[in-house]
């Protein structure tokens, strides 16, 4: 009776065994052992123990203007895409909430940038700006903003526009739909409400659509942000972290310290202070998740 | 102006602009699919000719006669597939747990696995190399399948938990009196009924290591590399570069992302605003 009883309390755990296997190995381990790295003098090719240089790591990764630069990179790449995708991807939110018939027409589109790889959309957006060939500088040549051709990938300040144009087309969809899915959430009698008041088309946003969309926005804020200071492949494939290092995002930097300058102590601070960051966005989002579950439950 | 008449000008206008910018948004994919379809004179033709005036598809037959683009396709295949289905299985049994057993530590586990999904995966980069090289699994198609496994498996729990606590126990509990034991339930009772869910959510496992760039370039050199990596090698050379290959293969290779987005919309949308909208 006992050994049922037993067996009946561990049958969860048989179930969750093989997935926090792999979790354990794949993602636990790693973090963990991460952090042991980012204290140490890894020693790669002499082998023998590493020697422990507490925050040393921290505190050189910190004195050195190639990670400051990423940092600053990591955030400029992210909050000047983050405003324009929000902006656009609302704009275009209201606009296909109008479309009632048809409308998964219009979604197929909006998901194709999201589904393609982060490389192909690098390699694109790269044809694109192209400097001779391209089609960006021929457009704006026709219409007559430039009169030569821009190098966009090969200076500093062009090409992180170009990275934050590339990255503005794959994301705002993501927006578009999450947003349109808040929006068909609100309920309607609001606006007839509003319209008896005599609010007009303005008044209503700003007093019935932006303070329903709150949660949505605040949830893809947040997701944005984990995604877009994440990226690796759509920037390292269009410019490398190039042209002298404007593009170099931490991403990028945690690769270039660990496989190519071979500083393993040192790429690993840079990780944890990635990873530190983004959990705690991500703590944030799940406090949001959690709390209106609570309440949405208590209601 | 009554709200009836001003909610049909709005809808003629959310027309408009709303073909517009869908024509907009893809814009940039029919510009490549031109340049794959040109012969190479036109293609760096300077000033750029915007509709290709003689069309060829010499680009979609000679990718597959560069010999490693086949070998990367299908390594794709490969690695992504087995992805899907083990992450699959695994995380069908993780989220059965979460979904229909009380036991200690079910909140805190579950919010770990929720904080996995948005690990980013730069930040183990390192560590996860020595794992793997320690494990002799470096380039090897073993090794990526298990590091795209774990990325895979927290999302694929988190969905499925949702569409299986949405199933009704009752029925469970009636099979249960006929002597069927949790892994009878599972398979014959929950899966049946939630496999359109467990067939979307396996396709995005299978998505997520199809378009994966950065594990696949730190580590695999040749015998496991995948189509996004290899796109450079194949095509673009230090003295020559092969655009219209390189987009050739690029279009073939979005292609199943495409189609699988676009076919499964339902459960995508879904997916993504699980938690986020009000139901």
């Amino acid at each position: 009776m006992i050994t049922k009883q037993l067996q009946q309390k561990l049958t969860p755990y048989y179930f969750l065994a093989p997935a926090l296997a792999v979790l354990t190995l794949i993602i636990l381990f790693p973090i963990v052992s991460n952090l042991l790295m980012s204290v140490h003098k890894v020693q790669l090719l002499k082998g023998g123990e590493d020697e422990f240089v507490g925050l040393g790591n921290y505190t050189r990764l910190l004195g050195s203007s190639t990670f400051r630069g990423s940092v600053s990179a990591s955030l400029r790449f992210t909050f000047l895409s983050l405003p324009l995708a929000l902006v656009l991807g609302m704009g275009m939110a209201l606009v296909f909430n109008e479309i009632r018939r048809a409308r998964p027409v219009f979604t197929a589109f909006l998901l194709v940038p999201w589904a393609i790889a982060p490389v192909v959309t690098g390699y694109m957006w790269r044809w694109l700006f192209h400097d001779s060939f391209g089609l960006i500088n021929h457009f704006l040549m026709t219409v007559g903003i430039i009169d030569t051709n821009v190098p966009w990938l090969a200076q500093p300040d062009t090409a992180m526009a170009a990275t934050v144009v590339a990255n503005v087309w794959r994301f705002m969809p993501y927006i578009t739909i999450m947003l349109l899915a808040g929006l068909q959430g609100i309920p309607g009698d609001l606006y007839e409400a509003a319209h008896v008041d005599g609010a007009n088309i303005v008044e209503r946003f700003v007093h019935v659509t932006l303070p329903q969309l709150r949660h949505v926005m605040a949830v893809v804020f947040l997701f944005a942000t984990i995604w877009m200071v994440n990226d690796f492949a759509l920037i390292f494939i269009m410019t490398e972290g190039g042209p002298a290092k404007a593009t170099l995002v931490v991403p990028i930097t945690v690769y270039r310290f660990a496989f190519e300058h071979l500083r393993l102590g040192r790429g690993a601070a840079a990780a944890m202070i990635l990873l530190v960051f983004l959990l705690s966005v991500s703590a944030i989002f799940i406090r949001v998740i959690f709390a209106d579950r609570r309440r949405q439950a208590s209601e | 102006m009554t709200l009836r008449t001003q909610q049909q000008i709005r809808a003629a206008i959310g027309y408009g602009v709303g073909g517009t910018f869908c024509f907009l948004l893809v814009l940039p994919l029919i510009w490549v699919a031109s340049t794959s379809v040109r012969p190479i004179s036109e293609m760096t033709q300077v000033p750029p000719v915007v509709l290709p005036q003689s069309i060829t598809f010499d680009a979609y037959v000679n990718i597959w006669e560069a010999a490693p683009f086949v070998r990367y396709f299908f390594n794709s295949v490969f690695i992504s597939a087995s992805t899907a289905v083990i992450a699959l299985s695994f995380a069908i049994c993780a989220a059965y747990a979460f979904a229909r057993f009380r036991f200690r530590g079910a909140t805190t586990l579950l919010m770990l696995v929720v904080m996995s999904q948005m690990l980013p995966g730069s930040s183990i980069l390192i560590p996860l190399f020595q794992v793997i090289r320690n494990m002799g699994l470096l380039d090897t198609h073993a090794g990526m399948i298990l590091i795209y496994t774990g990325f895979a498996i927290p999302f694929c729990t988190w969905l499925l938990n949702g569409y299986f606590r949405a199933i009704p126990e009752d029925l469970e509990q009636a099979a249960m009196i006929d002597g069927c034991n949790r892994f009878e339930l599972l398979w014959r009772i929950i899966l049946p009924l939630a496999a359109p869910a467990v067939v979307a959510v396996g396709t995005f496992a299978f998505l997520l290591s199809w378009n994966e760039f950065l594990f696949a370039y730190v580590f695999t050199k040749s015998n496991a590399l995948t189509i996004p990596v290899g796109l450079r090698a194949a095509f673009l050379g230090q003295y020559v570069n092969k655009y219209d290959q390189l987009f050739a293969a690029s279009l073939i290779f979005s292609l199943p992302p495409i189609a699988i987005f676009v076919s499964l919309q339902r459960y995508f949308v879904q997916g993504l605003t699980a938690g986020a909208v009000k139901e």
